[in-house]
């Protein structure tokens, strides 16, 4: 946008949310010009904040009025460039729209507003002996919206499913700055399940601004298991036989050799540094039925090669090693300027091929490649060190990266798991999707944003025709 | 004149045999007419393809000459919905059923829409698995119809429905193109979750031809008990404490007649999973019930209950059948809602609720058959105001053929019916699907 036109929005913007309520000096905009993934960086023209429904409302319509396109932000903590700005001067953040709305212990739900932490609601339903189940691993940090908008799992969404499971409904504001509710209070509302098909839309269908949570009890008891392995090999072959034997988990999380040094270094919570895999099996549900489960997976895993298998003695002690396991990202930072988190998903008995492949393939292309996982339903997360200065390296993070999605699809898989397609992985949809699977996507895309502005040129391959792709996306400025 | 309202005043029968009989598409007999009458008003035609392929055709074929369809698996929950708005065609995916893929390492299950649920379930048995999800009917309900009819049982309460399951599907459009979305994996989030857009939609959108799903391990044990209690209140007393003891209830149901005459309101509670687990809540159970009569069963036994459970309020006898949908905690007020309207209309009624969801299903009894039309609208006129005042909704799930065109079988006041008309405008924009059936009459 020329900057006449920027200045002139920021004025309408400022009339709506206050002066305080938009971002629009360089300096302060950096801040906004990538997620968690580093791969590409562009930083918005204007960044407001409302705190309000209708605030977004009144925002969306001026931008509707004045055709601008515009990019929804919850914390900026998703790994696919979900709200990287891309032909999208104005990003819409929903980070002051943080408070709990309604708590109803009686009837397990819970209304929030998007800009809410992930944790708060879990936190704040514990008196009630309650929980909010889905629990990315960024769970300290990420949105309720951003969680609805890429349908993020976590280790526990094994055994209860993903956000889409947990969502009874939504207040939607539509690129025209329509607001309309999705869902709600009770279940099997008449007519089309368009929460349904919002949930994991990418933010491409409009912001929600509230959003009616599930809560779940807290499980009677838990059991929490380290079962240690020689290789990722054998435990991704124990992962397997876990999953067919029948047991459900509420979580099976790997660890390979590389992650377990870094959060070892990190954190010191005494994991085995020259284990080759370590995985958390977690059990969780009525105290009568753990014991057995528990010795179930112990006799898999003993079976499968582990070498050693530890019990979680007390809560502190699992608080703990889930606390090492969430932060194992941020425990990278010890190896490696950068890193990209790949999300690929293989059905779990195809689990040590893939793992052998992820190897193979980082052999090849010279690249130090982590694995820290949602093992239980066949979701890697291959973490592709690198240090964006050298030139080489990154596209050969790039390029590596593509082929661990395609191998993942030759199994039988996907592309992404719980991380969203966003700009990352759009010229990977023709994989999986004929053009006319896209066109209907495409086409329901419409009936929510038939102008075409909100967060424009994500998921879609036909993105790649209308914007200059070259990646890394970022040379072009550097 | 649009094109589609064209379309509608002349559909082309005879064009449409004969491209028909181009493409060896198998015809129904006159007794299938009769099999997917839909409110005593018979298709035109019954379509019996045998492959995906010849879906499509058909619904090139019926676009050309204007035919409207409707899709359906054996016809055994047609009566949901408003009747069609125009002759139609039946499409039935009755012979096209095969199990693609069970993957029991990876708990997954493909199948093509015309397998009924049963067969399926006994298919996945053998693995020790099962599909989580338990229609009314399992053998007469094709895999495509617990779709396309969001069918559930009390089972819902910790299982969910099938929109929890399904995590993929492939869909022939009105327009004869055979899409996807989701896959084979059971996470995934690449592009779009429209399978879950064709979840109750009644095949207003598409024709479901094949389905992916997640499995589960068939738990160990069963127990079953049914619980008597005084009255509501007593009920709601131990639904409370059900709620917050150490169990994890596979279904919680309310069963009451209206009016009561104190003493037949019943909570069936059922527990499965490995036997220490369904023993120790058995005995939690009998604690929260003490002083009470209480009838347990297990093994066999309870899995015939759990059936007869499943199936009864579709097999109950009734001029009338909703359901309401409402906070769990709502339950007490709507059923007083009941009673005073059994009591202005004369009428009796049975009501069983999945009372963890807050799903209420009513089957209304008349004693006077002749005046049951101008009964039925008032009813559900009142019933549905009632559901709205506690902040639920309300849904005519079943009635005699000749009261269904003066009910407003899915209530008013849907908030993204404009969105919901779009959505159909772009996957059947020339209106072939199951013309009126759906909400707002699409
Ligand atoms: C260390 C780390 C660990 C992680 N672990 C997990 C994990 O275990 N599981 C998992 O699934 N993910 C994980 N993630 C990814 C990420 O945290 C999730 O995708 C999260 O849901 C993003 O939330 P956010 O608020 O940061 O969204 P953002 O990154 O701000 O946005 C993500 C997308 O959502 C859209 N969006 C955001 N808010 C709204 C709204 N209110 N309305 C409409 N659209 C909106 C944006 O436009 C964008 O497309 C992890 C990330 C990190 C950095």
């Amino acid at each position: 946008m020329s900057f006449m036109t920027t200045s002139r929005l920021v004025g309408w913007l400022q009339d709506i949310v206050g002066n305080d309520g938009v971002v629009s000096h360089p300096t302060e905009l950096s801040v906004y010009d990538c997620d968690g993934y580093t791969l590409e960086k562009s930083a918005p023209d204007v960044v407001v904040l409302p705190r309000s429904t209708d605030e977004v409302a009144a925002v969306l319509k001026r931008l509707q009025c004045e055709g601008v396109p515009f990019v929804p932000r919850g914390t900026g903590t998703g790994l696919s460039g979900g709200c990287l700005p891309l032909g999208a001067p104005v990003m819409v953040s929903l980070s002051r729209m943080n408070r709990i709305l309604e708590l109803d212990p009686a009837n397990r739900r819970a209304v929030v507003q998007s800009g809410v932490i992930n944790s708060w609601v879990s936190r704040a339903a514990k008196p009630h002996g309650l929980h909010y189940v889905p629990d990315p691993s960024s769970q300290m940090a990420c949105s309720i919206g951003g969680n609805v908008a890429e349908n993020s799992g976590g280790p526990h969404t094994l055994k209860y499913g993903v956000t889409t499971n947990h969502v009874l409904g939504v207040t939607l504001v539509l690129p025209d700055g329509e607001v309309v509710r999705l869902g709600g209070m009770t279940e099997d509302g008449p007519g089309y399940d368009l929460l349904g098909v919002t949930v994991g839309s990418e933010g491409t269908f409009g912001i929600v601004t509230e959003a009616i949570l599930k809560l779940q009890p807290l499980p009677q008891g838990c059991k929490t298991l380290l079962a240690v392995f020689d290789s990722v090999a054998d435990g991704s072959a124990a992962v397997s036989a876990i999953i067919a034997g029948g047991i459900v988990p509420a979580a099976l999380e790997m660890l390979d050799h590389l992650i377990i040094q870094a959060v070892e270094d990190a954190f010191h919570f005494g994991f085995p540094r020259a284990a080759g895999a370590v995985l958390i099996a977690e059990l969780d549900g009525l105290e009568a039925g753990l014991e057995r489960a528990a010795g179930k997976v112990r006799e898999v895993c003993e079976a499968n090669g582990a070498t050693e298998i530890r019990v979680a003695r007390d809560d502190r002690e699992r608080e703990a090693l889930w606390k090492c396991r969430k932060r194992a990202f941020g425990a990278l930072g010890r190896l490696a300027p950068n890193f990209c988190c790949q999300d690929g998903v293989v059905p779990p008995n195809r689990l040590p091929e893939i793992m052998e492949r992820v190897a193979a393939i980082g052999k090849a292309y010279d690249l130090r490649i982590g694995n820290v996982f949602h093992a239980g339903d066949g979701n890697i997360h291959p973490i592709l060190l690198y240090d964006e200065r050298d030139r080489d390296e990154t596209e050969r993070v790039v390029a590596a990266g593509r082929e661990i999605l395609r191998e993942c699809v030759r199994l039988g898989g996907s592309l992404t798991g719980e991380h969203g397609i966003g700009v990352e992985k759009v010229a990977l949809m023709p994989l999986i999707f004929t053009p006319d699977d896209l066109r209907t996507m495409e086409a329901v895309r419409a009936v929510f944003d038939p102008g075409d502005r909100c967060n424009p040129n994500k998921i879609f391959p036909s993105a790649e025709e209308r914007v200059e792709v070259r990646t890394p996306r970022r040379q072009a400025a550097m | 004149m649009s094109r589609a309202s064209l379309v509608e005043s002349t559909p082309d029968w005879d064009g449409f045999d004969d491209d028909l009989r181009l493409f060896e598409v198998a015809a129904g007999t006159s007794t299938d007419c009769v099999r997917f009458t839909i409110d005593g008003v018979p298709p035109e035609r019954v379509l019996l393809p045998n492959s995906a392929e010849q879906v499509c055709r058909i619904l090139q074929i019926a676009t050309a000459r204007g035919v409207a369809l409707v899709p359906a698996g054996f016809g055994a929950h047609l009566g949901l919905g408003a009747p069609p708005g125009r002759p139609y065609a039946v499409l039935s995916l009755a012979s096209i059923d095969a199990l693609l893929d069970h993957q029991p390492a990876n708990m997954t299950v493909t199948t093509q829409a015309g397998m009924s649920v049963a067969e399926l379930q006994a298919a996945v048995a053998g693995s020790g698995q099962w599909l989580p999800v338990e229609p009314p009917l399992p053998a007469a309900t094709s895999v495509g119809g617990l779709i396309s009819a969001d069918l559930s049982g009390p089972s819902r309460f910790s299982q969910g429905t099938v929109r929890d399951l399904l995590v993929g599907i492939t869909v022939a459009r009105a327009d004869g193109t055979l899409v996807k979305s989701g896959g084979r994996v059971v996470k995934n989030v690449a592009g779009y979750d429209l399978a879950k857009l064709y979840c109750g939609a009644l095949g207003t959108l598409g024709v479901i031809v094949e389905a992916t799903f997640k499995l589960r391990a068939l738990p160990a044990a069963v127990a079953v008990a049914r619980v008597a209690c005084s009255d509501m209140a007593v009920a709601r007393e131990l639904l409370e404490r059900i709620r917050t003891a150490p169990v994890e209830p596979h279904l919680i149901e309310l069963l009451t007649p209206i009016p009561s005459a104190g003493g037949d309101c019943v909570i069936v509670v059922a527990f499965r999973g490995s036997r220490e687990e369904v023993a120790k809540q058995q005995e939690t159970l009998r604690a929260l019930a003490h002083g009470k009569t209480m009838e347990e069963r297990v093994g066999d036994a309870a899995a015939a209950a759990l059936a007869e459970l499943r199936d009864a309020n579709v097999r109950g006898e009734a001029f009338l059948k909703l359901k309401a949908s409402l906070l769990p905690t709502e339950l007490p007020p709507f059923v007083s809602a009941l009673e005073d309207a059994s009591g202005e209309h004369g009428l009796t009624m049975a009501v069983q609720a999945h009372a963890g969801n807050g799903i209420v299903r009513v089957r209304v009894h008349h004693p006077n058959v002749e005046d049951t039309g101008g009964s039925a609208r008032a009813l559900v006129e009142q019933l549905r105001a009632a559901a709205a005042a506690l902040g639920g909704t309300l849904v005519v799930e079943q009635v005699a053929p000749d009261l269904k065109p003066g009910l407003d079988v899915w209530g008013g006041g849907i908030e993204a019916l404009p969105l919901m008309r779009r959505i159909k405008e772009a996957l059947d924009p020339g209106g072939v699907l199951s013309p009126g059936r759906f909400v707002g009459g699409i």
